[in-house]
């Protein structure tokens, strides 16, 4: 079997060429011992060649000196693990910067083979590369490909493949006449030692690399002694001059094979978009704009507001033509709800009828199990919908963007630019979001963000808020608060709430300033349609295994438990309404759910006599959000009953603000790492969720004030909810005092995050305070 | 200079990066070291967007208050004090001049793309 593995710069397109190479049909882990992740699989086209090929995707570094874990890994990869072939993949549109990496690469032992990535860009701006000078030159095998559009594969792989069994001794690309020598009679003394990848090593011993001379401080003596006999004198801008040497070595001799057809333009189009992107006073209204129209396009009950403005186009599949024409998203809802529900379930009830099975097998599947699944799998289509909206504005470039505009705004609550881009990943489903804060250098930043991430509502608490909106609120309101407005206004409470939280969080809990950053902004690109789809199908495939499996189980265990009462005999039969339900009240469910009720009495959507039922949807929310539309249907809560508007907004927010569901939390834990900060994230979780639930409907029954569901609870919750506001004035009030005072802000919680990294970050702040103070005072340095 | 101080357009010569050592290092991995040369694209009170050798790179004010550089065409801007707080702008000549390059390379682009039709027509 040959082993291989991809390098090269972030956003180089290694991902697509993985993809495309291993048919997708990927191995994704972690590396043992850091959380990178770590893809793998095999070529696909197993006919072509006599031996399997393998294939380690390498996360995208800039270079192999040892600082972050990715370069770690992917340096102790090709030197200790030493695959048959390393393919470095660069971007042709950035030839100098990504051949830097390639001169590091070029210097292990180990076969390369060059692969020119985004060649289908270069010919549209009519540019062209001297392929063969540009091997002669680095004397390695030079593919042109184009990942994208899946050109230039099986060249690739031949190339891979007749290189595969050659042995490499590394090459140094740095030619100056003293230092080099230096650095190759280094390297053959550490060859006789038979150190791997001896020329690599030399080289950065005689930078005088921190991390390398930790580890080979043996050979400091050697090293020292061959800069003695080549006359080097200057040793402490070693690392600057050699630096500087390859990239002089790549502007002159290898950049030339570049050919372009015009000038370079100062600007292009992408630069000309980002000056409208990321302005001051643009930048913010058309993000918001862009969100409000994707949410308006995925599940607005009245596209575009149509409606409300007196156009009456008519909606497909029903009888009760509402105002309005629905977006797409809703029109395919409606559409699996008659397939699922209407038909589907009709014909299974029919037809178990017709077999007679026992009453409770019948009641099983089709008003436990299926009643429920169905339910939820009808929000299929919008979630697919989001994801793709979601993936679109991840793959065009525009998020880096987005991290930008944000960057100055959120220095206030502590976290930087580069903390917007997970959460708003977070919108599709919270677990890559929180993987995706990997990113965050800043432990204090990391934990900030993994604390606001259920406030960014997942896909899944979108069937919530529909179910609830058009089902209870849209009832109760007679139609003025649409479904779709509800759920509307839910994201834009999630988002509020996160501000607020933030900022509380940051100021009296986790203090800290924000780390800077420095970030690369990739090129504007149209989405490809294959990794869309591809991001769409696993989504649909997540969604669909979690609905057969854990909601199906979770529906036949509540089944279970609503239909039994505690001596093991199913639950009478009553009379309601002229019909025969089963009486709910005497099951198992029902003790277990009133035993926990009075919990949450102040929220108010536990005090009715069925209260319990919420608190058990609630409850089952911890396994998946999508189950509490499950269990609200099949407990029969989900019509507009037993519940007053603020007590379901109540309920909303709740379930908006609490823990997300267990996998989201295993990921927070992963990757918060400490046992600590994790339970800080949960008890921040719980509380927030109780205060706001409680706030929001003290405020909220003000509104029943005069009708006959205002009773002591309302009173107390609404004298709650104005002491709660009062406190939160007051806090404010004396942290702003205490900072023109004492110089620094209030402290509530004493919650300290020992971070490695806060000394540097205060270090910085102080070097550029200094700075400014020496020279006159600029615009731009306050 | 600082960077922070850089305004649109303008082509920069670095003279020295000061940050602590683990950032100096990312910056060169990013081909931001002394010696080189890279443009400012946008200046936002600090914060700059800077095009280097095909690729663009954002950094925060802080770490650009840390970087020193020379402008290397100072002859397009102006400085003018206001309140003791000193500006530096595009001058108005500097401002059509690049928007006539602007012109130009759109009507180079959009050439060179007809070309191309035709001689895929031709095929």
């Amino acid at each position: 079997m040959i082993s291989v593995a991809l390098c090269g710069n972030p956003n180089c397109g290694k991902t697509t060429l993985f993809n495309n190479l291993t048919g997708s049909k990927a191995h994704v882990g972690n590396w043992p011992g850091v959380t990178v992740e770590k893809k793998e699989g095999i070529y696909k086209r197993k006919k072509d060649f006599p031996e399997e090929i393998s294939i380690v995707d390498l996360p995208g570094i800039y270079s192999l000196s040892p600082y972050t874990p990715e370069e770690i890994v992917s340096r102790n990869y090709i030197i200790d693990s030493r695959p048959d072939v390393v393919i470095n993949i660069v971007d042709s549109t950035n030839l100098s910067r990504n051949l830097y990496l390639t001169s590091q690469v070029l210097e292990m032992d180990v076969p390369v083979v060059v692969a020119l990535n985004f060649m289908d860009v270069i010919e549209k701006r009519g540019d062209s590369i001297d392929i063969k000078a540009l091997s002669e030159k680095l004397g390695v095998p030079v593919v042109p490909i184009s990942a994208l559009k899946s050109n230039g594969m099986k060249e690739l792989m031949k190339a891979v493949y007749s290189v595969a069994k050659t042995k490499r001794e590394g090459t140094l690309l740095y030619k100056d006449g003293k230092i080099d020598q230096a650095i190759l009679s280094l390297s053959s003394k550490l060859r006789e030692e038979e150190i791997a990848s001896p020329l690599f090593i030399a080289n950065k011993l005689i930078e005088n690399d921190e991390a390398v001379l930790a580890q080979y401080s043996d050979y400091e003596e050697m090293r020292d002694k061959i800069l003695d006999d080549n006359n080097i004198q200057d040793r402490s801008q070693l690392e600057n001059t050699i630096t500087d040497g390859i990239y002089n070595y790549i502007d002159e001799n290898l950049y030339p094979v570049y050919h372009k057809s015009i000038n370079a333009p100062k600007r292009s189009f992408s630069d000309r978009v980002d000056k409208i992107l990321t302005n001051r006073f643009l930048g913010l209204p058309i993000f918001a704009l862009v969100m409000f129209l994707i949410f308006c396009l995925v599940f607005n009950t009245d596209f575009l507001f149509m409606g409300a403005m007196g156009l009456q186009p008519i909606r497909p599949f029903f009888e009760d033509a509402e105002p309005g024409m629905p977006s797409l998203g809703i029109v395919l809802q409606d559409l699996l709800d008659w397939l699922l529900n209407g038909l589907l379930l009709d014909s299974i009830s029919t037809g178990l009828a017709s077999i007679n099975s026992p009453a409770w097998l019948t009641s099983l599947l089709c008003d436990g199990i299926l009643a429920s699944v169905f339910a939820v799998v009808t929000f299929l289509p919008l979630i697919v919908l989001l994801e793709l909206f979601i993936q679109i504005l991840e793959n065009s470039g525009y998020m880096a963007r987005v991290a930008f505009t944000f960057d100055r705004l959120l220095r206030r609550f502590g976290i930087s630019g580069k903390c917007v881009v997970p959460l708003i990943s977070c919108f599709g489903c919270a677990v890559p979001g929180i993987m995706g804060t990997r990113t965050i250098d800043s432990k204090r930043e990391r934990v900030l963000t993994i604390s606001l991430t259920p406030f960014f509502a997942c896909g899944a608490k979108l069937p919530i808020f529909l179910g609830i909106g058009t089902s209870i609120i849209q009832e109760i309101s007679g139609g003025v608060l649409q479904g779709g407005v509800v759920a509307f206004i839910m994201y834009f409470v999630g988002i509020i709430g996160a501000i607020i939280a933030g900022f509380f969080s940051n100021e009296f809990i986790i203090q800290g300033k924000s780390s800077p950053f420095i970030m690369e902004f990739p090129p504007y690109m149209v989405p490809q349609a294959k990794s869309v789809g591809l991001a769409m199908w696993q989504e649909t495939k997540r969604f669909l295994t979690r609905a057969g499996t854990i909601i199906a189980l979770m529906s036949a265990l509540l089944w279970f438990l609503q239909t039994f009462t505690w001596s093991w005999e199913m639950v009478p039969m009553i009379e309601v309404n002229g019909e025969e339900v089963a009486d709910i009240s005497s099951s198992i469910l029902a003790s277990i759910g009133s035993f926990i009720q009075p919990v949450f009495y102040p929220l108010g959507f536990a005090h009715a006599a069925d209260g319990w039922k919420y608190v058990v949807s609630a409850i089952t929310g911890l396994v998946a959000k999508e189950q509490v539309v499950g269990t609200m249907e099949s407990l029969n809560i989900l019509n507009a009953t037993s519940i007053t508007i603020p007590a379901a907004f109540s309920f909303l927010i709740f379930n908006l603000y609490t823990f997300p569901c267990v996998a989201a939390m295993s990921a927070a834990k992963a990757e918060l790492g400490e046992k600590r900060n994790f339970r800080y994230v949960m008890i921040f979780w719980l509380v927030s969720s109780y205060v706001v639930s409680a706030f929001a409907y003290g405020v909220g029954s003000l509104s029943l004030i005069g009708t006959s569901a205002f009773g002591t609870l309302e009173l107390v919750m609404s004298i709650i909810a104005a002491v709660i506001l009062v406190s939160l004035i007051t806090l404010l009030i004396l942290n702003y005092l205490s900072i023109k005072k004492k110089n620094h802000p209030l402290r509530l919680i004493k919650f300290n995050i020992e971070d490695k990294d806060a000394e540097f970050i205060e270090n910085i702040y102080a070097a550029s305070r200094k700075v400014t103070k020496k020279k006159v005072r600029h615009s731009c340095c306050n | 200079m600082l960077l922070s101080q850089a305004v649109e357009h303008e082509e920069l010569l670095i003279d020295s990066v000061n940050t602590d050592y683990r950032h100096k290092r990312h910056l060169e991995n990013l081909s931001i070291l002394s010696g080189e040369t890279i443009t400012c694209l946008y200046n936002r009170s600090g914060d700059v967007v800077v095009k280097v050798k095909d690729g663009r790179i954002a950094i925060n004010r802080e770490f650009a208050r840390l970087i020193e550089v020379t402008s290397l065409n100072p002859q397009y801007y102006t400085e003018s004090v206001k309140n003791g707080i000193v500006k530096r702008k595009l001058t108005k000549a500097a401002k059509e001049m690049f928007k006539e390059e602007d012109k130009k390379y759109r009507q180079e682009e959009k050439m060179r793309k007809k070309e191309l039709k035709r001689k895929g027509e031709k095929r």
